[in-house]
């Protein structure tokens, strides 16, 4: 069996064998789901470690028919653009999993649910057609929509968990069914510029042939977006993020923002951009704006907010904004700078949430009522801080190197061929990424200075011993990622590069078939676009670059 | 070529699944009448025995190339084909679902009288949709469809506490109203229709209907003479003005008919269907017994659907009759999308199950209205003209994504068949009091107590709102392509999705509260144990959702071969060369698939190491 297969069937594997398991006996259902959590890990090691960066394009690909009559296959495939996501998936569940209480006996487990989320979005990552891709989203959101709601109803649920919960849903469902909509459009788009007799395929490659309508694009990339606004979450679509942060169970929270959110970016980079060039191109510098204010609003929450939770989901908005601006680039150096800031966020914002949450099971709904902390709980202080800092991007973790190539790249504006006000961006960004760090930093000293009320020595114990471990294993991981960042930036260049000369000659030949009121497959008028560049130049009237 | 003439025997056979459930019923009628000892459902493992012969008989005609070219039999009043044999087996299955998840509803402490005739009535009604469905005569569908009706309201009746109280009298002679309408509207237009093309037959409908607006094609150089120069030929020569003005009378009178006729059919099936503004049915799903909601929600539905595809969609597809300003399909969509937002508000607010799993299904036939409005305006397309592919292949793709959009009616009705008798089912064997009682506080923590059943009820719902990858996501596919398909109603796809998309909220809600809720709300009320047929429907409901999921090519193929050639009449020579030609392509298609050779492969060059497989 290919190991691409593998990765998405091991965790699937392992929640039905889970499922079977008595729940009188928690602690093997972890255990469990842990197991095979390593057994992913070591699965999609050995797939980014046999990645070929000389090798073809897709690598380690399966396709087995599954609609035929629809030219839909199970069709799975390695693309090297998405090795650091694919690592952080790996890395980030097996961590999140650990967290939260102790599950009690009688009580249902939400590994079964961690481990569907997990090989639904290691699908995500490794699909090479739409419908796959589109089915496995819709499949990790319903997922992640019952994992934020467990125990949030009745006398012994969590307050308000249900309802942020239904907030959620209400926010992303619409996106999931959104995105199955444009994958159809697509499917149908294909089918006409492919001769509409029979010729079905929802192949990404294979669709990515065809040029649409101007229509067609802006219709698809609008519903693609609404599936990637409601998840990342972009301004005004926050609504969801304070309630679920304040409320939700830790493990979930985890995931949502060290990984659910991480993937609403890899779907702008699979689907969005790719799929849609003219509008993705056009709207660039509008997203990045909408980006750019999002980031702002959390800069500026982090610093009012008080209640741990909803920082949580502040600084994940925060960060989640950069992560779409670095995509937005459309550069190489831009792509690259991507991975190191998605793995950053994984890790930094699990750590948070393992922390956060720790204080909302100790019923600390206000960090000012912490006076004392740092004496009471230092250690839990410490990786609350390292959380923050590894958000960051402190130099020596792995967000250093993403948000530096960022900077420099959106500096070197003449490059751009999206964002029209690069240098703009390249200044507001760190300096809000500084704004809201700063922010958190001073709710978290303010929590820590000072002597303890003799009522908090009783109510905050330490963190537990199985947290500290995950809270460490998480700052090591910050630092071991960051030596093995530039390998693998190295390993994955040269399919970034071609991923970008790809998108830049679809967005030409888009604006070449803009007028065209059907779709048409590119080989028709490839010869259009012979300098992808300089046409789009030409027509935006961008800058021509200097001669160095 | 002249199809070859049909004998008793063969009518015999194609027919044998009908003759099987009207003889169980008279045998069930007769057993019930001799009958000494009288427990609990006593009648019900004699039905599913013989449904089972039924489904087993209606099985074997899937595929049958006999039914290729199609046929009409027993003078014309009936009608055999492919779409007859899914309809068969999918209403067989249906039925047999139905009586496996009726139950009593008496408590221990008071048992009542049995009454063994709910099981014979449910046959009765499932004979009348297998005369829907194989109605070659307007009238014949509309004897069907009274039969249906009628049975499905005894079954009611005959159940003790539907008609318990003054209030639930009340009720029951309210939803009368819209039945009674319904088949009023259905008389009357059938009425109408004759008196426009002088038949009621289905046997060269599509013909009649053409020929009648040829004559009033016929007729305008009459009306253009006497709208120019009327007045001087009425002075000049008033013979001519006079047979002038016959002439017109006689050209249009015939379409003056058929199109109010046509609408009025529309309307009474519409109104059978419970589409909006006739959805007044929920109420009597809120308070009728289970396996009554379960058969109007399946049975009902596959029968009227059926009488729609034959009727509209295979005979009255002409451009003329299927476009706007006065085709049938210029409002229906917009009907249809009233009636799915309606249906998802209804079920937002609800908390009784039995109410949310009928706005899901009330959702469901909104998708399959829009779902035929789409293979309407395809198999009606104009022709070259709309530019969105080259106008050489235009005819050709209409007639292919017409019948593409047919089988995403038919696959999304399968779907839909199994997931509500899988949550009716699932909601009929809880304990405690009545099915219609039970809220969704009584069912949470259920995954606890009784963790298969919670299961398969997860399962039939998210099915039901298509979730992958169950059977139900393939019809959403299906559809969702369709629509995609049509230029001019791609709209609708953000109206689509948001409803699915508030659909998935709500059964999301249930299974949440399923899986983590307490445990310490139970069902209220005492009544007998349901016995182990229900759970066990919804245990077979489930499974076949998720089997027709994983393996959606089989469920494609199912209802492809009933959708090839649906713009053809039974027993149109064309239908049989359509078919070839397609069944060339499927072949095509399967064979690219087997290979692995997926086109992007070819088309991009790829390079990577492909491993193909037997289809999943």
């Amino acid at each position: 069996m290919s190991p691409t297969t593998l990765a998405v069937l091991v965790p699937l594997a392992a929640a039905v064998v889970v499922a079977t398991v008595p729940r009188s006996e928690p602690g093997v259902v972890r255990g469990l789901g842990l197991l095979a959590c390593l057994i992913e890990l070591a699965v999609i090691a050995t797939l980014v470690l046999g990645w070929d960066p000389e090798g073809a394009a897709v690598q380690a690909r399966v396709v087995q028919p599954w609609l035929a009559s629809f030219g839909v296959a199970w069709s799975l495939g390695l693309d090297g653009t998405l090795l650091a996501p694919l690592v952080l998936v790996g890395a980030v569940v097996p961590l999140a999993m650990l967290l939260g209480q102790r599950p009690r006996p009688g009580e249902p487990s939400p590994v079964i649910g961690m481990l569907v989320v997990q090989a639904a979005w290691v699908a995500v990552l490794l699909a090479r057609d739409l419908v796959v891709l589109a089915t496995s989203w819709e499949i990790a959101t319903v997922t992640l929509v019952v994992l934020l709601g467990e125990r949030g109803d009745g006398k012994l649920g969590v307050p308000g968990r249900t309802a942020a919960a239904r907030r959620y849903a209400a926010h992303v469902l619409p996106g999931a069914a959104a995105l199955v909509a444009a994958v159809a459009l697509l499917g149908v788009a294909h089918s006409h510029a492919s001769g509409g007799s029979g010729t079905w395929s929802w192949d990404i490659d294979a669709v990515a042939q065809v040029v649409l309508p101007a229509k067609l694009q802006t219709l698809g990339f609008v519903l693609v977006m609404i599936s990637v606004a409601t998840t990342l979450p972009l301004l005004p679509l926050q609504g969801w993020l304070g309630p679920l942060g304040a409320c939700g169970p830790t493990p979930a929270l985890a995931l949502l923002t060290g990984v659910g959110m991480p993937m609403a970016v890899v779907l702008v980079q699979r689907v969005a951009m790719p799929l849609f060039p003219l509008a993705a191109g056009e709207w660039a510098d509008p997203l990045a704006a909408i980006a750019m204010l999002g980031a702002g609003y959390a800069a500026l929450a982090c610093w009012a907010e008080r209640e741990p939770g909803r920082m949580l989901g502040h600084a994940a908005l925060l960060h989640s904004s950069l992560a779409l601006l670095a995509v937005l680039v459309g550069t190489t150096a831009g792509r690259l700078a991507l991975g190191p800031i998605l793995l950053a966020q994984g890790v930094g914002l699990t750590l948070l949430a393992l922390v956060f949450g720790w204080l909302r099971r100790r019923s600390v709904g206000n960090l000012g009522e912490l006076a004392g902390w740092a004496a009471v709980a230092p250690r839990s202080l410490a990786l609350a801080m390292a959380g923050v800092l590894i958000l960051a991007g402190l130099p020596g973790t792995v967000g250093s190197f993403g948000q530096l190539d960022l900077a420099i790249t959106l500096l070197d504006g003449e490059s751009q061929l999206e964002l029209l006000h690069p240098r703009t961006w390249a200044l507001l960004a760190p300096a809000l990424l500084g704004l809201g760090t700063l922010g958190l930093l001073r709710s978290l000293w303010h929590a820590a200075r000072g002597r303890p009320r003799p009522v908090l020595r009783e109510r905050l114990s330490e963190i537990d011993g199985r947290e500290q471990i995950v809270g460490v294993v998480l700052v090591g991981l910050a630092l071991a990622l960051s030596l093995a960042v530039g390998s693998l930036t190295r390993t994955s260049q040269a399919a970034h590069q071609r991923a970008v000369d790809d998108f830049h000659l679809a967005r030409c030949l888009a604006i070449e078939a803009r007028e065209q009121p059907r779709p048409r497959m590119r080989a028709e008028f490839v010869s259009l676009c012979l300098d992808p560049a300089a046409r789009i130049r030409q027509v935006y009237g961008l800058p021509a670059p200097e001669a160095r | 070529m002249k199809p070859e003439a049909t004998t008793l025997a063969t009518d015999l056979l194609g027919f044998a699944p009908m003759g099987i459930v009207v003889l169980l019923a008279v045998v069930l009628l007769a057993t019930d009448a001799f009958a000494r000892t009288r427990e609990a459902g006593f009648q019900r493992p004699l039905a599913l025995l013989g449904l089972s012969v039924a489904i087993v008989v209606a099985a074997r005609e899937l595929g049958n190339p006999d039914l290729d070219r199609g046929q009409f039999s027993a003078g014309g009043f009936l009608v055999r084909d492919h779409l007859t044999g899914l309809a068969d087996l999918l209403l067989v299955v249906a039925s047999a679902g139905i009586i496996g998840l009726a139950r009593a509803a008496e408590s221990p402490a008071r048992p009542s009288r049995d009454l063994g005739e709910r099981e014979p009535l449910i046959l009765l009604a499932c004979a009348g949709g297998l005369v829907c469905v194989h109605a070659g005569d307007l009238l014949s569908a509309w004897l069907g469809l009274e039969l249906l009706g009628l049975a499905g309201l005894v079954v009611l009746l005959a159940n003790h506490d539907a008609a318990s109280n003054a209030s639930k009298r009340a009720m029951l002679v309210r939803q009368l109203v819209p039945a009674l309408l319904g088949s009023a509207l259905l008389m009357f237009g059938i009425a109408l229709m004759y008196a426009a093309i002088g038949t009621t037959s289905l046997d060269g409908f599509g013909r009649a209907a053409t020929r009648v607006f040829a004559q009033w094609g016929g007729i305008q150089r009459w009306v253009m003479l006497l709208d120019r120069h009327g007045p001087e030929v009425a002075q000049t020569d008033p013979a001519m003005f006079r047979q002038a003005h016959a002439e017109i009378v006689r050209g249009l009178a015939p379409a003056a008919l058929f199109l109010p006729a046509m609408l009025l059919v529309l309307a009474g099936l519409l109104a059978k269907l419970g589409l909006w503004p006739f959805a007044r049915r929920r109420e009597l799903d809120e308070d009728g017994p289970l396996h009554v909601a379960a058969l109007r929600s399946t049975v009902v539905v596959i029968a009227v659907l059926v009488v729609i595809l034959r009727v509209f969609v295979g005979g009255l597809h002409t451009p003329r009759l299927v476009n706007e300003p006065y085709g049938w399909t210029s409002a229906l969509p917009s009907l249809a999308l009233v009636t799915g937002t309606v249906a998802v508000l209804i079920g937002l607010r609800q908390r009784r199950l039995p109410r949310i799993i009928a706005s899901l299904g009330l959702l469901q036939v909104s998708l399959l209205v829009l779902g035929i409005c789409m293979a309407a305006s395809f198999q009606g397309h104009i022709g070259p003209g709309a530019r969105a592919i080259a106008p050489n292949q235009e005819i050709m793709w209409s007639r292919q994504v017409g019948d593409e959009a047919y089988a995403a009616v038919l696959t999304l009705l399968v779907a839909h068949t199994l997931a509500l008798v899988g949550c009716y089912a699932a909601v009929a064997s809880a304990q405690g009091d009545h099915g219609s009682e039970v809220r969704m506080q009584h069912w949470t923590g259920m995954a606890a107590r009784r963790p298969g059943l919670a299961l398969a009820f997860s399962v039939c719902l998210l099915s039901l709102v298509g979730l992958p990858p169950l059977a139900g996501f393939v019809g959403k596919l299906a559809l969702l392509r369709s629509i995609a398909e049509h230029s001019g109603m791609r709209w609708v796809l953000v109206v689509v999705v948001i409803q699915l998309a508030i659909a998935g909220w709500i059964a999301l809600r249930l299974i949440v509260a399923m899986t983590f809720g307490d445990e310490s709300v139970r069902e209220p009320g005492v009544r007998s144990e349901p016995g182990p047929w229900p759970a066990r429907v919804a245990a077979a409901a489930a499974l076949l959702s998720l089997g027709l999921g994983l393996d959606g090519q089989r469920l494609l193929e199912l209802t492809r071969l009933p959708a090839a050639g649906s713009s053809f009449a039974p027993g149109d020579a064309e239908r049989l060369e359509w078919l070839e030609t397609r069944r060339q392509a499927w072949a095509l298609d399967d064979a690219r698939f087997d290979e692995g050779a997926n086109p992007a492969e070819t088309e991009t060059g790829e390079t990577g190491e492909i491993e193909t497989g037997e289809p999943l």
